[in-house]
């Protein structure tokens, strides 16, 4: 049986009467590289907002690496690492000092393993340099860092290529790769970049309007769909031209 | 409780490092030579000092300082959540295994921190301005009593603390108006203009000690005027004021879904 990292029961968040997100119900199993994809407004940075404790749920469970989010908090949250929105630091701080401040709340984080995740994103030389002066590809990288500080099983990003140049794409893309096989860390990606998640994801869910229309093993969806990328999959799911009623919330197991 | 101790020292750390607490220094200071250079020309009319020499120049100046320490004090108990949630900061440290109750009790300490900190950084700016432009002088005085050296240093950083115990109750209240507003001006413009009404409250005889203003303005005063039962009386209602928003604070902040 496969080891579920995140699992979400019927989780609901409604705002002044109107429903952001509505019952989903998401498995990211060990090993995945889950893409959460929907277009502008259709609840994604809600969803990882209340998956990573920012934003109270109106009902509905979290499970992280079968820990309940709301009755085990900090042993749930000390396996994640995650970019909400946009990474953000204190400029006046440099990126060591940023990440000793989560390495100390994390607690047993040595300082070599501050300098070890700066090496793997490639900001070993930029260490003591504040973070003011980094562009926005710099700070995803820090993002990215700060993410896998603490050792995590599940790694949330969310819309992490946001204002992200080409190469910058690709040497994320890759560092996610990487990281995903060296350090054997489960991805949720949130994005509306498809053709990058085809590349980089293995499962998908896709949600509009708050609540999730398919999910899947990627492959699985595309056959079943019969298109040939995620693009038009997506378009098809979106644009309701496929009755997916009997796909709607499909769990792996 | 490791967290609590992590976040404060963190904030401390911040705040000495900070240019806004050099900023206030030289506030401070630039008020405290302007005190002094109207009190050359006019005397005690054009000035707070009764007592011109440095001994006694820095606890006269508390009660003058009222409104830039309340600007101050609103502008760092703002900066200590709201500014965190609107730079979005706040998310570094709550998605963390740090809980929103350990969070807020770490803020609600560094405020404390803060005010203790430029309460006595006022103290030691108007040691130095006072006794540069008037000698440290042979006692200290103050609401009518003579005091020597050392009773005098005392006597100062009593009312230190005295000053500081009212401003952390005020305090407590930006911080927890702060978490009710998007934006930073705001939060500052209503605690201001809170000060400016409150300071109003001395005509209601009745209903003035109930008024933390009262308290900001008087309370390091009364230590040295009034009888023991109005002090024990006035710190009581001091402390209900960091009690009462402490605790709605945390309750508040323990539900509050953030829009970061």
């Amino acid at each position: 049986m496969t080891n579920i990292v995140l699992e979400t029961k019927d989780l609901t968040k409604v705002i002044h009467g109107k429903p952001i997100v509505s019952n989903v119900n998401i498995q990211v199993s060990t090993g995945d590289i889950f893409g959460f994809l929907g277009p502008n407004g259709a609840g994604k940075t809600t969803t990882i907002r209340m998956i990573t404790h920012l934003v109270f749920p109106t009902s509905g469970e979290i499970w992280i690496s079968g820990l309940s989010l709301r009755e085990h908090f900090k042993e749930a949250i000390s396996k994640v690492g995650c970019i909400v929105e946009n990474p953000t630091f204190y400029p006046n701080l440099s990126a060591y000092q940023n990440l000793k401040l989560s390495a100390a709340l994390l607690g047993n984080i040595q300082n070599e393993r501050i300098e070890e995740v700066l090496t793997i994103v490639g900001l070993a030389s930029q260490l003591k340099q504040k973070v003011g002066t980094f562009s926005l590809g710099m700070k995803q990288r820090l993002g990215i860092a700060n993410a896998i500080l603490g050792y995590p099983k599940l790694v949330i990003l969310d819309e992490p290529t946001n204002g992200v140049d080409p190469i910058g794409l690709r040497e994320m893309k890759a560092l996610i790769k990487e990281l995903a096989n060296k350090e054997k860390i489960t991805f949720f990606i949130s994005s509306h970049m498809l053709r990058e998640m085809e590349d980089l994801c293995n499962k998908v869910a896709i949600i509009q309007k708050g609540e999730i229309l398919a999910q899947g093993q990627v492959s699985s969806l595309l056959a079943a769909y019969s298109v040939v990328n995620l693009e038009d999959l997506f378009l098809q799911i979106i644009q309701g031209d496929i009755n997916n009623d009997k796909y709607r919330n499909t769990l792996e197991i | 409780m490791t967290n609590i101790v992590t976040l404060l020292r963190f904030e401390t750390k911040r705040l000495l490092r900070s240019k806004i607490s050099l900023l206030y220094a030289v506030i401070y200071g630039i008020c405290f030579l302007i005190s002094a250079y109207f009190y050359s020309m006019y005397g005690s009319e054009g000035s707070v000092l009764v007592t011109s020499n440095g001994q006694s120049f820095a606890i006269q100046h508390l009660q003058a300082s009222f409104l830039f320490t309340g600007v101050f004090v609103a502008i760092y108990a703002s900066s200590l959540i709201l500014q965190e949630r609107t730079k979005g900061t706040i998310k570094n440290i709550l998605t963390r295994p740090v809980t929103r109750g350990e969070f807020f009790v770490s803020r609600a300490l560094s405020l404390t921190v803060f005010v203790i900190f430029i309460s006595f950084m006022m103290i030691v700016i108007g040691y130095i301005v006072g006794t540069a432009c008037f000698g440290w002088g042979d006692y200290m005085e103050f609401a009518e009593v003579r005091y020597t050296p050392i009773e005098g240093l005392f006597q100062t950083l009593k009312a230190a603390l005295a000053f500081s115990y009212a401003y952390i109750g005020y305090g407590m209240m930006a911080l927890v108006v702060s978490m009710f507003m998007d934006q930073m001006i705001t939060s500052v413009t209503v605690m201001t203009l809170l000060i400016m009404v409150g300071q109003y409250a001395e005509v209601l005889p009745n209903m003035k000690a109930g008024v933390i203003m009262h308290q900001m303005l008087f309370y390091h005063i009364d230590l040295f005027q009034e009888s023991q039962a109005v002090v024990i009386l006035n710190g009581f209602v001091i402390g209900l004021y960091i009690l009462v928003f402490f605790i709605l604070g945390l309750v508040t902040f323990r539900k509050q879904n953030l829009k970061v």
